[in-house]
């Protein structure tokens, strides 16, 4: 037997051991807090830019299709305006209750719906240009059928026009619905908002929790980029939105301008 | 027989490696999610600058002769490409509708340098042939511009 092969740790041997273990695992233990929490941090900062990046794209899409017309209501955190909805092409002269518009060639993210949309119909003019007229859409057949090669159609029902009895096919109609934007409040925060003032819908979330007070902050500008009130100048808005993560320890915003396209349209 | 003095730095050590490159390996991963999500939003806003362009550029230029000589129901007429910068760029035709009222379409698109398409957007604008002005030629009146989906 050899003379170290009986010899146990000495108390103090081990005591030091521990010692350098505990500090050893206690610094392993913040770094691993640490790196877990600024990946935790990370990710909820990359859900807010993308959450951001969604809203402003959003927002943009709906108000860049409009025109200074369309703009019925202006305030820095909220705006209320006519949305298009659906463009198509009528595919037979229509009665004048009735719109039938193909299928084929119609634009949009949804069909017409009664009760929400307004159907605009471009009416032609003899000795001056053509005028949008405005027709509420009172009921919709999405089933129903176009003559010749187009098939498939939409059929729209509106209250009686006699001025659509002369209308051709390929008769462009705009469909509109009144909405509003705006940053509102929901169990202690805020969010982007959006409600169909048309269909006289409460607000629904588009996306948040974004920071209060600021969270969206809209701008008017016109053609020559000053800011103004006046709807009928107004040629671009510029649209900012703003998020916090974990209580204000990160701020993130996403400022885009809008531009209006429809600038020319009556 | 030596006592084993091997010890528990090495599999601690091992351990705390793994785990930190595994958060650090997320962070990069989300980090890359993001940068993907923002390269194609970028496309997709090329994309739909091109078809603006395309638009604005073809109804500049549109000249009442050219409706006039279009049909209703026949194909769309070529208007031209314009292009913004290579690998940017839009199509853009006419087409008659009724008698007076014809659609502009343009599709932009952004283009990787193989010409595979990374996104396209398209717009149309409704033109009205209106009756003749001061000069006596019909005037070409903007109705209105859509996204085309």
């Amino acid at each position: 037997m050899s003379q170290g092969r009986g010899r146990g740790y000495t108390l103090v041997e081990i005591l030091i051991a521990l010692v350098i273990l505990l500090v050893v695992a206690g610094a392993m233990h913040r770094l691993l807090l640490s790196t877990q929490r600024l990946t935790r941090l990370q990710a909820r900062q990359s859900e807010l830019q993308s959450a951001l990046r969604a809203g402003a794209l959003v927002v943009a899409n709906e108000l860049r299709e409009l025109g200074p017309h369309d703009l019925l209501r202006l305030a820095p955190a909220a705006v209320t305006y006519r949305a298009m909805r659906g463009v198509g092409f009528l595919c037979q002269t229509p009665t004048p209750t009735t719109l039938r518009v193909a299928r084929q060639g119609f634009t949009g993210h949804r069909d017409p719906q009664a009760g929400r949309d307004t159907a605009y119909v471009l009416l032609a003019a003899a000795e001056s240009t053509a005028v949008w007229q405005p027709l509420a859409v009172t009921g919709v057949s999405a089933g129903s059928s176009c003559p010749g090669a187009v098939r498939s159609g939409i059929g729209v029902t509106v209250p009686s026009t006699p001025a659509l009895l002369g209308l051709e096919p390929g008769t462009p109609v705009r469909f509109t619905e009144v909405m509003e934007l705006r940053l509102y409040q929901s169990d202690g925060e805020s969010w982007l908002g959006a409600r169909s003032v048309s269909a006289g819908e409460p607000v629904q979330p588009v996306i948040g929790p974004l920071a209060a007070g600021n969270g969206l902050a809209l701008e008017y500008f016109s053609g020559a980029a000053i800011p103004t009130s006046d709807p009928s100048s107004i040629r671009g808005i510029r649209v900012t939105l703003r998020g916090q993560v974990d209580g204000g320890e990160r701020e993130e915003s996403l400022t885009t301008v809008a531009v209006l396209r429809n600038v020319a349209r009556p | 027989m030596k006592p084993d003095r091997r010890g528990i730095a090495l599999p601690l050590a091992l351990f705390v490696l793994i785990a930190v490159g595994a958060l650090v390996g997320g962070t990069f991963f989300l980090g890359r999610l993001e940068q993907d999500s923002g390269r194609n939003t970028l496309f997709a806003a090329q994309a739909r600058e091109a078809a603006e362009a395309g638009v604005s550029e073809a109804l500049a230029g549109l000249e009442a002769a050219t409706l006039e000589s279009t049909v209703i129901g026949a194909p769309p007429l070529p208007l031209g490409t314009v292009v913004l910068r290579p690998g940017v760029s839009a199509i853009t035709n006419v087409r008659r509708l009724t008698g007076t009222v014809f659609l502009v379409r343009a599709e932009g698109r952004r283009l990787a340098p193989g010409g595979i398409v990374l996104a396209s957007r398209a717009l149309g604008a409704l033109v009205e042939l209106a009756p003749a002005g001061g000069n006596g030629e019909p005037r070409v009146v903007d109705r209105g511009w859509f996204s085309a989906y």
